[in-house]
């Protein structure tokens, strides 16, 4: 019978489950911090969106000159590429992931609501487009996915709003239901006609060139 | 589905994580001995015991002279100092060298045979001798002048039956040999706590010393799936046998100077392990044989799995990867990816915090292995090993496997 240097096999162990305890921690803080990044960011757009309501409210059509909505749009832009990101790290099914996620939504609605209230007064010829998603068994989104990034990258003026069908928000659902939106994402929704998934950028730039 | 992905990805990590520690930790806790071992007088006044050196060679005309050189001058009273080239069936210019050298220097025995592999050669020496001790030297290797000393004066212990020298490479020209220099170090400093612990498995080719007498015990090398080194390091162990190691007795040999050179030596030695494992599958997880069978060839074994699952793993994520891009430019064309420089994008994932702790082990084991091995500090080239190994282990690895699922055999060269 050979030694066994039991001790050492007990020191190892030990150190080794402090060092996953220890990363599992740090994980969690590092990513709570992220969260909480987002949550601040989130706060902000409901402020500046409110602000804009408000200002809206007061001046009414004379505030259609001093209308610029740039920033919100791209910390909205910002924030969705950050939640993405997040959930690709903690996964879709963390609650606190999804409930930046709902809030998220909700900010765009009022932020599509708002946009649309403003072309409407002050007749600017805004196009926007609603895209709809689902996580779950959705093979085309994908594609999708990469001709609203090519929209977003050549046509800026474009409104682009994103809502995860599966995100169960009355909100969203109230928005399925008036631009009657079938359930069988991905589903693309200009100035309030449906569109099949598309193919290519061509295609979409087909029906965008005529509105823009 | 991706639970099972997470058990076997954090086991892996689980497992490599565990064996940095272990050897760190007992590093750490013998530093002071292995410190008092590099003080430790290896020079006597008398009483050296007889050794013979066996050099075997198969067409090595171009190296042969230097290890015999390299054999002449070591520091050991040379009426104790038997030399004996055993050439292997050489179909070059070997044999005629050789003789050239009996003649300069009568005192070296030079026999020729028929090719039959590296231990038969070994074997053909060992039976024609009868020095106390056996040691072997390749003849792609080169040893420092006290080296046999440091070696020999060892076996004071009569419980130990070999000593190992620590490997380096010699005079590194290309970068494949530049980046071996610190898995050569890291292995120094490995084998020397495995050692420490009584659990080595493998007593290698060059310049290992055996007690003579051990041989009567345990038989003489086998055919061991081109790692017969590995086969009488597994059987000593099976018979309780002490092997000690000196890290600071000196062999230099020369490493493969190509990916393709090192591929293959490296599938030749997974290969081997993967086999011997399996002739030794007894000693897996058998306390009886102590921490060989408890640590060294589990972990080993473990993290060639490893490898495997996580090659894998990158495979399938590439491919994904791949797939993604080519539908992307399928759909609106090339476009490079944009990079936001923000700390938010930093991944925190438990299993990204892991693996660079595993990196942060790894560099503590380099720096303290290349502090032991008496070399100068390479940070750069140790980043050069740490970036390159991991991208062409996983080739060797696989080869290897396959070889041993469809029972293929490795060449020597």
């Amino acid at each position: 019978m050979k030694p066994v240097t039991t001790k050492l096999y007990m020191a190892a162990l030990a150190i080794t489950v402090t060092i996953f305890i220890g990363a599992f921690f740090i994980s969690q803080y590092l990513n709570e911090r992220k969260t909480s990044e987002l949550k601040a960011i989130e706060d902000k757009i409901a402020i500046d969106i409110l602000s804009f309501e408000t200002q809206f409210d007061i001046f009414e059509e004379s505030s259609c000159l001093t209308f610029n909505k740039s920033s919100i749009r791209s910390e909205l832009q910002s924030l969705d590429q950050k939640l993405i990101f997040l959930e690709g790290q903690v996964g879709a099914n963390d609650p606190e992931v999804f409930r930046l996620k709902r809030y998220y939504s909700l900010l765009q609605i009022r932020d599509y609501l708002l946009t649309k209230r403003m072309s409407e007064q002050c007749n600017f010829d805004t196009v926007f487009l609603l895209y709809f998603y689902s996580h779950e068994n959705c093979p085309e989104c994908q594609t999708q996915e990469y001709i609203l990034r090519s929209v977003r990258d050549n046509y800026p003026q474009v409104e682009i709003y994103t809502f995860d069908y599966d995100v169960d928000l009355s909100a969203i659902r109230t928005l399925i239901n008036l631009h009657n939106i079938p359930n069988n994402p991905p589903i693309i929704d200009i100035n309030g006609k449906l569109y099949a998934p598309f193919k290519s950028f061509a295609d979409i730039e087909v029906i965008l060139k005529p509105l823009l | 589905m991706d639970f099972l992905q997470h058990i076997i990805v954090y086991f892996f990590l689980f497992v490599g994580i565990y064996f940095e520690v272990f050897i760190l930790c007992a590093y750490l806790i013998h530093r002071k001995n292995i410190k008092a071992d590099e003080s430790r007088a290896f020079e006597r006044t008398s009483d050296y015991p007889s050794v013979t050196i066996v050099v075997p060679v198969w067409n090595e005309e171009k190296t042969v002279g230097k290890t015999l050189e390299s054999l002449f001058g070591l520091n050991y009273p040379k009426e104790l100092l038997k030399i004996t080239v055993v050439d292997d069936g050489s179909i070059d210019g070997t044999w005629n060298i050789l003789q050239e050298y009996k003649t300069t220097y009568p005192h070296i025995e030079i026999y020729h045979k028929e090719n039959g592999g590296k231990h038969t050669a070994v074997n053909y020496a060992i039976q024609r001798t009868t020095t106390d001790l056996i040691g072997c030297l390749d003849a792609d290797s080169y040893v420092h002048p006290d080296t046999l000393k440091k070696l020999v004066c060892r076996f004071d212990d009569r419980a130990i039956m070999a000593v190992t020298p620590a490997i380096k490479i010699h005079n590194p020209k290309t970068y494949i040999q530049r980046i071996q220099t610190i898995e050569y170090a890291m292995g120094i400093l490995f084998r020397k706590v495995i050692a420490i612990i009584g659990a080595l498995h493998v007593t290698p080719g060059p310049f290992t010393i055996f007690r003579r007498t051990m041989f009567d015990e345990i038989g003489l090398f086998r055919h061991a799936h081109n790692t017969e080194d590995m086969e009488m390091a597994f059987r000593m162990q099976t018979h309780h046998l002490k092997i000690e190691d000196v890290h600071t007795a000196w062999v230099y040999t020369t490493g493969p100077n190509t990916v393709k050179k090192l591929y293959k030596q490296r599938v030749r030695w997974t290969y081997g392990f993967l086999r011997n494992v399996w002739d030794y599958k007894f000693l897996f997880l058998n306390a009886r044989y102590g921490n060989i069978g408890l640590l060294t060839i589990p972990v080993a074994f473990t993290l060639i799995i490893g490898v495997v699952f996580s090659t894998t793993f990158f495979l399938f994520r590439i491919s994904h990867f791949i797939q993604a891009k080519f539908i992307e430019w399928k759909t609106i064309g090339f476009h490079w990816p944009t990079i936001e420089l923000n700390t938010f994008y930093l991944s925190a994932k438990q299993s990204i915090l892991l693996t660079v702790f595993i990196f942060i082990l790894m560099s503590t084991l380099a720096y303290n292995a290349q502090k032991l091995a008496k070399q100068p500090l390479h940070i750069r080239r140790t980043i050069m090993y740490f970036l390159t190994y991991p991208l062409i282990s996983p080739f060797w690895i696989l080869r290897s496997i396959y070889n041993v699922l469809l029972a293929k055999t490795t060449s020597w060269r």
